[in-house]
């Protein structure tokens, strides 16, 4: 008897574990609202505001129901896409880089929104509406397979009473790479004498190949040629815009950090001027205890930047009602006011032209000059190579820029205008085009 | 006619326990088992999870072997060996000697030694990565008072991996030193007595008894070190994200989980993990049929 217990016991135990496998992962309707479940990888400050106007949508209508769920970090919702892909369980939207982007729709997971724009009042000006750069952006084959949705430039947080300090007009940040150089030389302090500067003029994160990126491009640089198929990383301008970092280095005016260290410096006075998203502002802005500006950052030739960030899918799970609720909630939430709300609050650039000439993003350009920083860049900015093989391009261009930073530090003794020195970075770019040029030759992925 | 053999009869229960083992057979079966034998399959494949496999045959393991990124995670991962586990022996081993003493608040030292092993290694990496901090770090403040100018721990390539592996024997110590404490407590104390009666010093005890008879259990460590030290991953995944500076942290299963779980190559990634298995497998056969030969069992 006893037995027979245990065995049904056993028994009750894998049921249970096959029933909770086999269960929905959400159930598709929520009392009489559509459930649409939208993933996302925003925590902290930036969640809080999603979440807050993910909360105004519910309130607001009472058809769908948008349950947003954070998985941390970019990387962790990139995982967990694939796997649900895999599983059959996606989610109804979710953000996601372009790589994926370009995966899914070729994969035949995704809803081409085209066909959701043409079903709008007036498609055409619906879509002259968006931020030319961030439609173009979304457009893969000439399809829209994505919708803008958090994009972020990179700008200079600057100490202003540093800069008053070193007799510097704080109201007037360095706009040109030599300003930069001046300032950083003005900024930077060695107290003692030892050769290690205790303030330091300038700072940026150590795997900087976004800068890195727009500097190239400030020179007239291109990454890649336009079928994505030959880089050009050991080009001139290439040169140029590691040597607008490196230069720094070796002159002992400016350093780079492991990860945000340079931020927590710049909070702590120790950094007059650093280079980073503007969405560092969100988390930023309530520990900074002095006066502090924001500026678009230094160019060498013309001013360029490259867009960072994600954009939003909608997932074909074969449910035209939950796709339905997807696009209304992606129109209300990119909406002019939702749009410039969102901006205000996460700082990522709003995907409308409506949003960004609204009176409350022009309310707040006028209130608080910091804000304008980002907005002003639009017209310079472009995206980065839409290929799935970017990323692993990202981490050899980011591992061979820190070679180069880690050897410059290194050296004593070294002038800017040093052979030895011009030859160790052109080294390490013409490794970096090798490494580059190896990944899209040799492509690991599924053709 | 003859006779018919009189077959002992099999007791009920032995064809019962079969069913209290099926929960974890079928847990093993399917977390453990088929994985292996998927990723085995995977690894002639490349596949990025959303689109269909495709068969490539050896490719992976062509270009594995002209990939200088995985022969660099090679050669960290056997210095990272080399360096942390006969530190780890050495320092358990020391550390079990001594608290194989009978002296007041014993349990209390084990305690502590123990503490770190059953810290989860999220917590212990970051905690670490803040004392190795170039800036507000207390291993900068502490050498500071030496007059030596503060280092980039993890920043610094030089530095990178022994500031990794010294945070990794820490972290692991204490298992060691449990399962040597036990080796020690069974080692009879008559041998110690007739030892001492011969005249051999404590010196000569160690070398001549201790040692030898706690080689099974010195064996044991040692192979189950080297088998975590070449699948080191979580510290390196903590504190040195990317490989650490100028790749120098990058360690075997660090890189397998950069091509699989961040470029999504998992055919890829699965000819890494099968060469990481045939490294270890080879290693512990090595262990087995040389190293095994010097054990003394009792």
């Amino acid at each position: 008897m006893k037995s027979k217990s245990c065995l049904l016991c056993v028994f009750a135990f894998l049921w249970i574990n096959f029933q909770i496998a086999c269960s929905p992962a959400n159930a598709p309707v929520s009392g009489n609202r559509i459930q649409i479940n939208f993933w996302h990888g925003m925590g902290g400050p930036l969640g809080e505001v999603l979440e807050g106007l993910i909360d105004e949508y519910n309130a607001q209508q009472t058809r769908y129901i948008i349950k947003g769920t954070s998985m941390g970090s970019y990387d962790t919702l990139q995982k967990k896409i694939l796997a649900s892909v895999v599983a059959h369980r996606s989610p109804d939207i979710s953000q996601n880089f372009e790589a994926l982007t370009l995966k899914l729709s070729r994969a035949g997971k995704l809803v081409c929104l085209d066909d959701l724009i043409a079903r709008e009042p007036d498609p055409d000006t619906f879509r002259s509406d968006i931020i030319p750069v961030l439609l173009a952006n979304n457009l893969f084959d000439g399809k829209l397979w994505s919708f803008p949705f958090n994009k972020s430039v990179p700008v200079l947080y600057y100490n202003k009473d540093m800069f008053r300090e070193a007799g510097l007009d704080p109201e007037r940040p360095p706009r040109t790479i030599e300003e930069l150089y001046e300032y950083a030389r003005k900024l930077t302090r060695d107290t003692n004498g030892d050769g290690i500067p205790e303030i330091w003029g300038f700072a940026f994160t150590l795997r900087n190949e976004w800068n890195w990126g727009c500097r190239l491009l400030s020179c007239r640089g291109t990454l890649m040629d336009e079928d994505i198929r030959k880089p050009f990383l050991d080009s001139e301008a290439a040169l140029r815009a590691t040597r607008s970092y490196a230069d720094m280095i070796l002159e002992r005016t400016g350093k780079f950090a492991e990860g945000y260290d340079h931020q927590n410096e710049w909070l702590g006075s120790k950094i007059a001027m650093f280079e980073s998203s503007i969405v560092s502002r969100v988390y930023l802005k309530d520990k900074i205890k002095f006066a502090h500006g924001v500026a678009p950052i230094s160019y060498i030739e013309q001013p360029a930047v490259l867009l960072s960030g994600t954009n939003i899918n909608v997932y074909d799970n074969g449910s035209p009602e939950k796709i339905e609720g997807a696009w209304d909630f992606i129109k209300w939430f990119t909406s002019t006011e939702i749009g410039a709300r969102w901006s205000l609050g996460s700082t990522y650039l709003p995907v409308r032209l409506s949003s960004l000439n609204s009176k409350i993003l022009q309310d707040a350009f006028a209130s608080d000059t910091n804000i304008a920083a980002p907005y002003s860049q639009v017209d310079s900015a472009s995206f980065e190579p839409r290929i799935p093989e970017w990323f692993e391009c990202r981490i050899k261009i980011s591992e061979q820029l820190e070679q180069i930073y880690i050897k410059t530090a290194g050296m004593k003794n070294i002038t800017p205008d040093s052979p030895v020195y011009t030859t160790m970075i052109q080294q390490h770019l013409g490794n970096m085009q090798t490494a580059v040029s190896f990944i899209l030759e040799n492509s690991l992925d599924t053709p | 006619m003859m006779p018919r053999k009189n077959k002992p009869k099999r007791p009920k229960y032995q064809y019962f326990a079969f069913w209290y083992l099926v929960p974890t057979l079928i847990v093993i079966t399917a977390f453990h088992v088929i994985p292996i034998f998927f990723s085995l399959g995977l690894s002639f494949f490349s596949w990025d999870l959303i689109s269909t496999a495709k068969f490539e045959g050896l490719r992976n393991f062509r270009i594995l072997w002209n990939d200088p990124l995985y022969w660099l995670s090679i050669r960290n991962t056997i210095y990272y060996t080399i360096v942390a586990v006969p530190l780890n022996i050495i320092l358990a081993l020391t550390i079990a000697i001594l608290l194989n003493q009978k002296i007041r608040g014993m349990d209390a030292y084990r305690l502590i030694y123990f503490i770190p092993v059953i810290t989860s290694i999220n917590a212990v990496s970051i905690v670490w990565k803040l004392i190795y901090h170039p800036n507000i770090g207390l291993l900068n403040a502490f050498i500071g008072l030496f007059g030596i100018p503060p280092q980039r721990w993890l920043l610094d390539p030089k530095w990178a991996m022994l500031s990794i592996i010294v945070m990794s024997v820490w972290k692991g110590l204490g298992y060691n030193v449990i399962i040597f404490l036990t080796g020690l407590k069974n080692i009879p104390p008559h041998l110690y007595e007739a030892a001492t009666v011969d005249g051999a010093n404590r010196m000569h005890q160690f070398r001549h008894i201790t040692l030898p008879l706690l080689s099974p259990v010195t064996f044991f460590v040692s192979v189950m070190s080297i088998i975590g030290s070449f699948q080191v991953f979580a510290q390196i995944y903590m504190m040195t994200p990317g490989g650490g500076p100028m790749n120098s942290t990058l360690t075997i299963v660090y890189y397998l989980y950069k091509v699989g779980f961040g470029d999504f190559h998992f055919g890829y990634a699965s000819a890494i993990a099968f060469e990481l298995f045939i490294m270890i497998f080879l290693l512990t056969l090595f262990q087995k049929l040389v190293v095994e030969k010097r054990v003394h069992y009792q």
